[in-house]
This record gives structure tokens, C-alpha cells and sequence, in this order.
């Protein structure tokens, strides 16, 4: 069943064009990477779906509603949650504060429960709550942006590039977090990412988007097997 | 008959005098702010400090270069006196009149020159947010100095100037706001020329976006300098004209008519455009003039001085402007352009 | 060390107290909504306005209209937060036009006032400039009671603040606010809403200070517009990281501006008081000049967070 889908998605920002006729869908529980080179517009579909770019033709559907026609923090109590790729953190508050304030917002039954079931996720953050986010790690910093989202009992999840800097060992650490999520919590997520092999190996479907347009829906195995889109997109980041 | 045609005569004189000086002041605005991009929102500073030199000075210099006898009276106390004295020099000869009128002039762009490189200092490195604030704070100064310092302008109660155009006799009305005019388009044409110098160019250049301005090689701070040198030299004039003009000065020199409604002369006309400089405070005063000829009627009906209508319009307009037409009246043309960046931008 | 009066002193606290409310405020608006607000200005002026109504016309006791200026003061800042402002945001208008709008609600409100004085007085027969309502307060042990209440209100004002701030959820919606306004609104935080509070309660303060000035000094419809510079002031001195750096603000100006005064006219002569004006002037442009960050943002302060 699909709980997201986009349709001839145009959008940008101001007088910038950047997406062109995007349409991509995410079913219940489904996990979808949206794969692409630098520039390519990523970003910008994540941004338009919550509101933070200009939409100009199209539209978005979450559950059924048309999120367009709704404020960026209404889009959050839907259900839907945003790990962006910076400024992610709350860097001047706590790392508890980063936590119960996103809880707070959810309006979920027992907050404090969702904060603790978040760190059960990301335990390494169970020892800094006290300390001001901006003191923590890259990989760190990661893990709370995206236990902020969690804490939410989102039913979608749209992560942008939740390993990007980070070192071979967490990268493999979090994507193995976003399959669990995946699988165990039953959130669909719409994952980007810059790591193909890694996206590829938790992710039902795929798309591949160039300068702004899909070139490519179909399953990982689909997407591995056609060497010649890979080796000229993706081909420096096969890693 | 005739009673009310001169009546209507002296009116009409009136508005082009105002309309001249404002001119002289808002294109002093228009190239710190609508050209260069600078949040000027202490234009006071400048336009008081002309004015203050003018009353300052004018009886002093006239008294200098008529070699009128003071015989030892103080400027302030027998502020009277002496400016009687040059007067009956400038009543003898229009050449009197205009001499002393240049040197006052000279005097405060002079002095306009000093304000503007004082209050430049902040404008180098603050951003807008906190330059507005800054030069806010700038043009409260005088007024403080005019009213405590009395030697300057003699405190308060200020002080009469000389009169310019006393040769003039009856005519004096007309030969007032003929000179002005005269100004006025010079001051207006001075602005044009400059917009289309290449430091013109770099003015917008600075305004539009400060890291293009940057990469292409120009002394970002210095070009920021000469912008409200210019501007503050202008204004300046400007305020030295208007007390030349209204015959003396005060302390009294307010925020809202000289920085809110400059501010409010240039959104109507457009900002960054020149031609909307003009046409903003040309219609200004048309509307203000409108207004005017309400609150004779309104006066009686109503429990509180009419004035504060004006301050409640005023302020009630530029809100409807941010808000519906941000752009003015006569949206910025983009000049023909000539150089390299300017086409590549296109 | 020449001899400074208890008096004096007393007068630079009461001082102190008012302009660290106003200053506050200004702090607060900057911090959320990245605008200096030059119609703060006319809040203070509002508030004293509403509490001499009151007083006038309803014969309170002069510190009871203190919450009811704080409400209506308030109130009138959402009009101008969502009527004009909101909208210029939405367009994401540049600083400068949203400063220029602030100063248009300002004047407007200063046509508003004048009028309304005007009118008050033509109704009520009662002067409506120069307003000074000392002679209304008790005394206290020889000081007047507006030195107990400004300073109380003030303290009770700042504990509040800071414990809203810091120990609830609306302060840290509000701090997260004041950091990052899209991550605040994906976590779903209403934006607009949390604005409007700082709006509220920045003006609420300014309206407080407003309602305790003529108790203290004249009243007129120029008030705020001969305080405003001292209230950028002892926003910019407090620095504009932090918050409460705005009541260090108002202690330094207030003493430099009254005790600093009278120092100085101690040892040059009595004209110097003539330009007591100009002091929140010269420190403003000070500390914009050498250190943008004030004293709240000097390192100083980092090691007590």
C-alpha cells in the first residue's frame, strides 16, 4: 500500500528550477533510496516535500493528504520526519533538550517513553545528555539528528545523506540502524544517499535521479545490474 | 481676486522649495541606500550638521566677508543684531546674496564630508541589521550638542539666519525657490552622472551582492566610504538650504522628518531608481499637500491636533508599500550595460 | 573618590530596572525573529499611557495597571508581528525593510498616542504631558516606592524569564527557535506561534517599564522615542547571544549615564549633564565597533553556561 507518492514533481527554489516531473512512491513499511550524483537535486525533493523549497507544479500525498497545502510543522505531526544533511542539531540545547522537545512536539501518549526507546536505538547518546549538542562528534551528531526524527514515531522517515562524512565503520553502523528501523519498527523510510552499495543493500526499490529527473525505478538487484548508469553516475562513489 | 492668486502663488512657491530641498536630501539618501545598499537610517546626522553649520556660520561669514563691525557683540545674544546687519548687505546686492549662499554651501558640504567619513567607520564592517541601528544612534548626536552646547546655535530657542535672498525684496519667495530648484537639478544630475560612472557601478555592484563585488577587485570598504561621503555631502546641503530657506534654526532636528521621511520618499518612488527618487518626493508632497488641505476642515471636528494624523498615515503608508509594492512606483531600470559583469549577469 | 549620593545611587537602580525590561525585549525580538524593533519605542510608550489612563480615569492605585499594561502592550505587538511582519517574512524581505516597518508601525503608533493624549485630555481635563505621578507612590524607609517595585518587578521578571526559558518545553521550542527555524518547525514546533510569544512577552516587558516610568520621570508620547537608543544600548552592551545578558546591559548603562554623570560633572562642571543624552549613544557605537558580540558573547560568559 503506498503511504507516499509524488507526482510530476516540479519544484526549486525561487526562480531556480531544480526538480523536473519527479515521481517517486514509498509503500507501507518499504524502505527507498533515492540515489544521485552531487547536485542532482536530492536535497531539494526531501525539501519539497516538508516545505522548505518552492513547489510549482505537482503533487505530494502523504496518507492520502496533500502536504502542500500544509505548514512545515503540521507536515511533522502527520507522521512524517526529516533528518536533514546539516544544521540537524539543536546545537545550543542539550542533548536531552534535542530529545524531549521533539517528543514533546509529536504528541505522542508517553514522550519520555519514545526518548528512551530512541536512545535503546542510539545508545552511544545515553552518556551525553547533559552535554550541549555542539559538543558532540560528527558521528554523534548524526545519531541524534536522527533519533530526533525517531523520537517522533514517525510513519515516514526521509533521511538526507545520514552518512555523509562519517568513517567506513559508522557508515556501515548506520545503515545497518536504518535497515532495523526498517524492518523492526515497520517506518518507511526514504533514504538518500551518496553510498550506493550500502543504500542498495537495505532498500526494496531505488531510484536513480540525474539533474533533476528519474532515470531509474526498479529493485537494488535491477539498479546493480545495469553497469552502464553506475559507472556513469554513480561510478565514482561505487565504494 | 488678486489676494487669492498670490496667496495660491506663494503656496505653489512654498511646495517647490520644499520639494527642491528634500530632493537635494533624498538623492543623498538614494545613493547610500538605494544605490550602494546601505541601511542609513541616521540621514539626521548629516542633514542636522549642514543645518547646524549654516546657523552656525552664516551670520559669522556674512559678518566676515561684508567687514561688518560687530563691536564686540556675541554671535548668540546679538544673533539679531548682527544677522540685521548682513541682511542690509545681502538687500543691497544679489551678488551678496549668492556669495554668501556658495560659501554656506561650501561650508556644509565641508562639514558633510566630516559627518560622512565619521559615521563611514561602523558602515565598513557591520551588517546591515546593526549599521542601521549604529547610525540611528548617530543621529541623535547633534541635536543633544545643539541644545546643550549653546555657543553653537544658542541652545533651544536656536537662532535667525541671514537671508539670501533679501536683494530680492518682494520677490524674495520666488527667487528662493527658483535657486533652489536650480540646486535641486543639479544635485539630481550630479546623482545620475555618478550612478553611470564605473564607481557608480560599483556602488550597485556593492548592493546587489557584495561577493561578486568583491571577486572583481574593487576596495569594497573605500567604495563604501565615497558612496556616503557623497550621500552625506548632499544631505548636508540640503540641510543647510532649508534653514537658509526657512530664515532660522532649531535643535530640533527629528528622526521623523529627516530619516523616517526620506525613507518614505524613496519606497514610494522605488528604491535604487533615480528618476523614483523624484517622482517619490514629488508625489509625497502632493499627497502631503492633500492632506493639508483636509486638516484646515478636520481641525475643528476633532478632539486631538490634527499632526498626529499625519504621523498615523504616514506610518500606515510605508506599511501598505513593504507590503503591496515593495518596488515603488518606478521600479529600477537596469542600466545599459556595458561592462564584462554587468552582461554576464544578464 | 568624590562622594556619590545614596540617592543617586538609588535613581541608577531604579534606572537600571526599567532599561534592563526594555533592553530585554529587544534582545529577545532580535534573537527570534533577526530584527532590531524600532517600534519597542512605542511599546513603552503604550504601557505608560494605559496605566495613567487607568490612573485618571478609574483612579487605580498606580501599580495595579502593571499586568493590565503588559496585556495590552502585548497584544499590540502581535498586530504588528502578524499584520505586518508576518507577511514581510513569508516574502523573505530583506532586514532593512523589515527595520523600515518596525519604524512605520512606531511612527504610526506615535500618531495613535499623540491623538489618543490629546483626546484624554479634552475628555478627562487632566494634563497628558509631562505626566509625572511620583507624588501617587509610598515611601519606604526614605526612598520611594518605585525603587522597591521596579527593582522587584525587574528580579521577579528575569528568575521568570529564565526559568521559562531553560526548565520548560516552550522555552527550549523557544530556544530552538532562536537557533534554527526550519529544523524547529520539522520537529514541529508551530514557528509562528512561538514567535509571537517572544513578541508578547518582549512587548508585555517594555509595556511594564512604560507603566512604572511616570512614576519616576515625566511621561510624555516622546518617551520612547528618547529612550530608544539606551534600549539598543543595553541590548547591544548585554550582547546578543545571550538573553539576560540585557540586565548586566542596563546596570552598566545606567551607571555610566547617571553615576558616570555625575562623576564627571563633579570634576569638569555642571554643563556636562547637557550631555548625558549621549552616552548610551557613544557606548552603543563602542562596543558595535570593537565587539559586536557584547559582553554576553565575550568568552567570560561561556565558561558560566
Amino acid at each position: 500500500m503506498t503511504v507516499f507518492e509524488a507526482s510530476s514533481l516540479n519544484s526549486g527554489y525561487g526562480k531556480l528550477h531544480i526538480l523536473n516531473d519527479v515521481s517517486i512512491t514509498c509503500g507501507t513499511g518499504e524502505l527507498v533510496a533515492v540515489l544521485g550524483p552531487n547536485g542532482s537535486g536530492k536535497t531539494t525533493l526531501l525539501n519539497s516535500i516538508f516545505g522548505f523549497a518552492d513547489v510549482f507544479s505537482g503533487t505530494i500525498r502523504f496518507d492520502g493528504e496533500d502536504l502542500s497545502r500544509l505548514a512545515s510543522y503540521e507536515i511533522s505531526s502527520r507522521g512524517v520526519g526529516y533528518t536533514m544533511q546539516i544544521s540537524n542539531i539543536f546545537s545550543a540545547l542539550t542533548v536531552e533538550e534535542n530529545l524531549t522537545i521533539s517528543a514533546a512536539m509529536a504528541h505522542v501518549p508517553d514522550p519520555s517513553k519514545n526518548v528512551s526507546n530512541a536512545l535503546e536505538i542510539f545508545p552511544r547518546l545515553k552518556g551525553f545528555l547533559d552535554r550541549r549538542a555542539e559538543t558532540l562528534s560528527g558521528g554523534e551528531r548524526q545519531m541524534l539528528a536522527m533519533s530526533i526524527t525517531l523520537v517522533k514515531s514517525p510513519k515516514l522517515m526521509l533521511l538526507d545523506e545520514p552518512t555523509g562524512g562519517l568513517s567506513p565503520l559508522l557508515t556501515t553502523k548506520i545503515i545497518e540502524t536504518v535497515g532495523q528501523i526498517n524492518r523492526d519498527l515497520g517506518v518507511s523510510i526514504i533514504l538518500v544517499e551518496q553510498n550506493v552499495r550500502k543504500a542498495l543493500q537495505v532498500a526494496k526499490k531505488a531510484y536513480l535521479l540525474v539533474s533533476g529527473r528519474i532515470i531509474f525505478e526498479g529493485t537494488p538487484s535491477e539498479l546493480l545490474a545495469k553497469e552502464d548508469l553506475l559507472a556513469l553516475y554513480l561510478g565514482a562513489m561505487k565504494v | 481676486m488678486n489676494f487669492i492668486f498670490e496667496g495660491i502663488i506663494l503656496f505653489a512657491l512654498e511646495l517647490f522649495a520644499y520639494i527642491a530641498i528634500y530632493l537635494i536630501v533624498n538623492e543623498g539618501l538614494n545613493i547610500q541606500l538605494g544605490v550602494t545598499g546601505i541601511t542609513q537610517f541616521g540621514l539626521v546626522f548629516y542633514v542636522s550638521g549642514g543645518a547646524f553649520t549654516a546657523g552656525y556660520l552664516a551670520t559669522r561669514l556674512g559678518v566676515w566677508i561684508f567687514h561688518i563691525n560687530t563691536g564686540g557683540l556675541d554671535f548668540i545674544s546679538g544673533n539679531i543684531i548682527l544677522t540685521t546687519e548682513v541682511n542690509s548687505m545681502t538687500k543691497a546686492q544679489p551678488l551678496n546674496g549668492f556669495a554668501l549662499l556658495i560659501i554656506v554651501i561650501i561650508a556644509a558640504a565641508i562639514v558633510g564630508a566630516l559627518l560622512g567619513i565619521i559615521s563611514s567607520v561602523p558602515a565598513i564592517n557591520l551588517r546591515s541589521d546593526y549599521l542601521g541601528i549604529t547610525l540611528l544612534a548617530f543621529g541623535e548626536i547633534l541635536n543633544v550638542f545643539g541644545t546643550a552646547y549653546t555657543p553653537l546655535i544658542g541652545g533651544p530657542p536656536g537662532v535667525i539666519v541671514p537671508d539670501v535672498w533679501a536683494w530680492a525684496g518682494g520677490s524674495r519667495f520666488v527667487a528662493s525657490t527658483l535657486t533652489l530648484m536650480v540646486l535641486a537639478a543639479i544635485a539630481y544630475v550630479f546623482i545620475e552622472y555618478v550612478i553611470r560612472t564605473p564607481l557608480g557601478r560599483t556602488f550597485r555592484a556593492i548592493r546587489d551582492n557584495e561577493v561578486a563585488a568583491q571577486s572583481l577587485g574593487k576596495n569594497l570598504p573605500r567604495c563604501r566610504l565615497e558612496a556616503i561621503v557623497i550621500g552625506a555631502v548632499l544631505a548636508s546641503i540640503g540641510g543647510a538650504l532649508f534653514v537658509l530657506y526657512a530664515g532660522s534654526v532649531t535643535p530640533s532636528f527629528t528622526r521623523y522628518t529627516w530619516t523616517f521621511l526620506p525613507w518614505l520618499m524613496l519606497l514610494l518612488g522605488g528604491i535604487g531608481s533615480n528618476v523614483g527618487t523624484l517622482v517619490g518626493t514629488a508625489t509625497w508632497f502632493t499627497i502631503y499637500d492633500l492632506i493639508l488641505y483636509y486638516k484646515f476642515y478636520l481641525q475643528n471636528v476633532l478632539p486631538f491636533d490634527v499632526v498626529w494624523l499625519n504621523y498615523l498615515l504616514l506610518g500606515i503608508i510605508v506599511m501598505l508599500i513593504l507590503i503591496f509594492r515593495p518596488q515603488g512606483l518606478i521600479p529600477e531600470k537596469p542600466l545599459r550595460a556595458t561592462s564584462a559583469a554587468k552582461s554576464s549577469k544578464q | 573618590m568624590p562622594f556619590i549620593a545614596p540617592f543617586t545611587i538609588a535613581e541608577t537602580l531604579i534606572y537600571a530596572s526599567l532599561l534592563s525590561l526594555m533592553g530585554v525585549g529587544i534582545t529577545l525580538l532580535y534573537k527570534t525573529t533577526k530584527v532590531p524593533n524600532f517600534a519597542h519605542a512605542s511599546f513603552v510608550t503604550l504601557g505608560g499611557y494605559v496605566n495613567f489612563s487607568l490612573i485618571s480615569a478609574f483612579h487605580w492605585s498606580p501599580y495595579l495597571g502593571l499586568p493590565v499594561a503588559f496585556v495590552v502592550v502585548g497584544g499590540e505587538s502581535l498586530l504588528l508581528f502578524f499584520l505586518v511582519l508576518e507577511p514581510l517574512r513569508k516574502r523573505k524581505s530583506s532586514v532593512a525593510l523589515l527595520m523600515i516597518a518596525t519604524l512605520s508601525w512606531h511612527i504610526a503608533m506615535l500618531g495613535f498616542l499623540g491623538a489618543y493624549a490629546d483626546s484624554l485630555q479634552t475628555f478627562l481635563r487632566v494634563p497628558t504631558r509631562n505626566v509625572v505621578l511620583s507624588y501617587l507612590d509610598f515611601t519606604l524607609g526614605g526612598l520611594p516606592g518605585i525603587f522597591f517595585v521596579s527593582i522587584t518587578v525587574t528580579v521577579v521578571a528575569a528568575v521568570a524569564l529564565y526559568f521559562v526559558i531553560e526548565r520548560t518545553n516552550i522555552g527550549i521550542a523557544l530556544r530552538a527557535c532562536m537557533e534554527n527555524q526550519n529544523l524547529a518547525a520539522s520537529v514541529g514546533i508551530n514557528t509562528t506561534r512561538m514567535l509571537g510569544l517572544a513578541w508578547f512577552l518582549a512587548a508585555g516587558l517594555a509595556g511594564v517599564a512604560g507603566a512604572l516610568l511616570p512614576m519616576w520621570t515625566q511621561l510624555n508620547t516622546s518617551s520612547g522615542d528618547t529612550l530608544i537608543a539606551a534600549m539598543f544600548c543595553v541590548s547591544i552592551l548585554g550582547g546578543l547571544e545571550t538573553l539576560y545578558g540585557a540586565f548586566a546591559g542596563g546596570l552598566i548603562l545606567a551607571f555610566a549615564q547617571i553615576v558616570g554623570t555625575t562623576m564627571l560633572a563633579n570634576v569638569v562642571g555642571v554643563w556636562v549633564t547637557g550631555y548625558e543624552p549621549v552616552v548610551p549613544l557613544l557606548l552603543m557605537a563602542i562596543v558595535l565597533m570593537t565587539n559586536p558580540k557584547g559582553i554576553g558573547g565575550m568568552k567570560v560568559w561561556k565558561r558560566f553556561k
